[in-house]
């Protein structure tokens, strides 16, 4: 056994080690280099910090991933809680009631038909215009990261075509203007395959 | 459906999600939801208890990211936020101990050695360690846990557990040992 | 005269059956502003997904129903929203009522544009 309960025959103490694990500090490193006995129990440490490393890779992968519906169950309550937005009134059918959208639905609600365009992700996204007057002019600003060697020709008049649909059919808003940026070009990583391109319409 | 900030590194969208960019923000969630979650399981017992403090970790977070100096640490802050709020939780539960007990028995379930999970893993090395971390005192094994999973300095387990650096250092090296020790045992 | 105030549990259920409602979130009352996740985190208790207040000028017959909603994108949100109030107030006939509906998120499947 290469691991006593607390002090080592050469009179280290396995604290001293364990903390030297962590941030390689120790009193006395010369006796560290020479001492079998320090040295056994250290490999014998290193060996738990390797096998708990590959516990923790077993975890995260049981955990799931970030794309799963656990994840988006809390990014969809973070939505709700932490960033309604301003109010944007909707119109009722009955004097006396009270309809209205949440800024932070509707800017979602961008973010996820720019998300489908292949080769496109939706940064920093705004609505300019006072949004709580009904038939204000209001333009949408969007900022995109696009995928490098994705031609953004032809991909900016699609998006915008998206994003005017989707906001006639689920707002009330006077769309004024959709104002695209392009705010990053991404380099793609090596392993991952570039999006498939889709058949345009 | 293709999540493009991928591949955008962590100090840019940590740079952005502090200006107020929640897409930024969401693919820095999505990047270490799963390591937040897995830490998070491992101190509180389960998953539905992980996802309240993952929920509860990025909501704090969002709104603390302002006091975040150095973009590029964001995950390990991200995973010092998380270890604390599992702390946090296990607290409140003290606090309702009719819930504590319900839920004590649904932590040691998932801790224990005849849960499906484990026996699908069962004779391996790592479900070794993870019935041998289970044996461990809880303090100890949170600041295992809080270690190993978390990447956590010694100051930092010791404010989320409100003890000394010298208590973790001493809780930290005992568990080890421990493990250590079952380890060779098991081998 | 005075009738007791509509159960909220169902309310609930008849604003879920609305078609194009995804989900029912915890209604935020207007002197609250701490996020309902966030109280419920410290405190433990759920906020109800419906507020049901007494109306502010004839407590006995009116009344106020508050919630916030999901809606699928393969509904038109305004339209969902208008046929909640609608389901609410043909609920609590013949109880005059106003209400109050947020959309809170837009989810599923986008339609593709035509």
């Amino acid at each position: 056994m290469s691991i006593p309960d607390r002090n080592l025959e050469c009179g280290h103490s396995l604290e001293e080690l364990s903390t030297y694990l962590d941030t390689g500090d120790i009193p006395d490193p010369h006796h560290l280099a020479e001492c079998p006995d320090c040295q056994a129990a250290l490999a014998s440490l290193r060996n738990l910090k390797v096998l708990g490393t590959e516990f923790l890779g077993e975890e995260i992968a049981a955990a799931g991933k970030g794309t799963d519906d656990w994840m988006q169950a809390i990014l969809d309550n973070l939505r709700l809680e932490v960033r309604p937005g301003r109010t944007i009134p909707l119109r009722p059918e009955h004097p006396g009631d009270t309809l209205s959208e949440t800024e932070g639905a509707i800017t979602a609600l961008v973010r996820a038909v720019g998300d489908s365009i292949p080769g496109i992700a939706v940064g920093k996204c705004r609505l300019r215009g006072d949004v709580t007057v009904p038939g204000a002019p209001v333009t949408v600003e969007v900022q995109l990261a696009v995928l490098y060697g994705h031609p953004m020709l032809g991909r900016a008049d699609e998006l915008r075509e998206h994003l005017a649909a989707a906001l006639a059919r689920h707002t009330e808003l006077n769309v004024a203007a959709i104002d695209l940026a392009v705010s990053d070009v991404l380099q793609p990583r090596p392993a991952t395959p570039p999006t498939p391109e889709e058949p345009q319409p | 459906m293709p999540h493009g900030l991928e591949l955008v590194p962590d100090a840019i969208l940590a740079g952005r999600a502090s200006d107020g960019d929640t897409a930024a923000f969401e693919a820095l969630a999505r990047r270490y939801g799963p390591q937040m979650r897995a830490c998070a399981r491992r101190i509180t017992g389960s998953y539905a208890d992980a996802d309240d403090v993952v929920q509860e970790s990025l909501m704090q977070a969002w709104k603390q990211l302002d006091t975040l100096r150095d973009n590029g640490a964001v995950k390990g802050w991200l995973l010092r936020i998380t270890g604390s709020r599992s702390i946090d939780h296990l607290r409140r539960r003290k606090v309702h101990p009719e819930l504590d007990a319900e839920h004590e028995a649904a932590a040691d379930g998932a801790r224990n050695h005849n849960n499906p999970e484990s026996a699908a893993v069962n004779g391996s090395r790592v479900a070794a360690l993870k019935a041998a971390l289970a044996r461990l005192p809880e303090e100890q094994r949170r600041c295992w846990v809080l270690k190993e999973f978390g990447d956590q300095s010694y100051e930092e387990i010791a404010s989320a557990l409100n003890i000394s650096s010298d208590s973790v250092r001493g809780r930290l090296a005992r568990a080890r040992v421990t493990l250590a020790r079952e380890m060779e045992e098991w081998r | 005269m005075n009738q007791p105030l509509p159960a909220a549990d169902e309310l609930y259920e008849v604003i879920r059956s609305v078609d194009g409602v995804t989900a029912v979130y915890p209604a935020r009352p207007a002197w609250q502003n701490i996020a309902g996740a966030a109280l419920s985190a410290v405190t433990g208790v759920q906020l109800p997904p419906v507020l049901v207040l007494p109306g502010a000028e004839a407590p006995g017959t009116t009344a106020e129903v508050r919630t916030r909603i999901g809606v699928s994108s393969a509904h038109r949100a305004p339209d969902v929203c208008r046929d909640v109030a609608a389901a609410v107030r043909r609920h609590l006939d013949p109880l005059t009522v106003t209400v109050n509906v947020q959309v809170a998120a837009i989810s599923g499947p986008l339609p593709l544009p035509r």
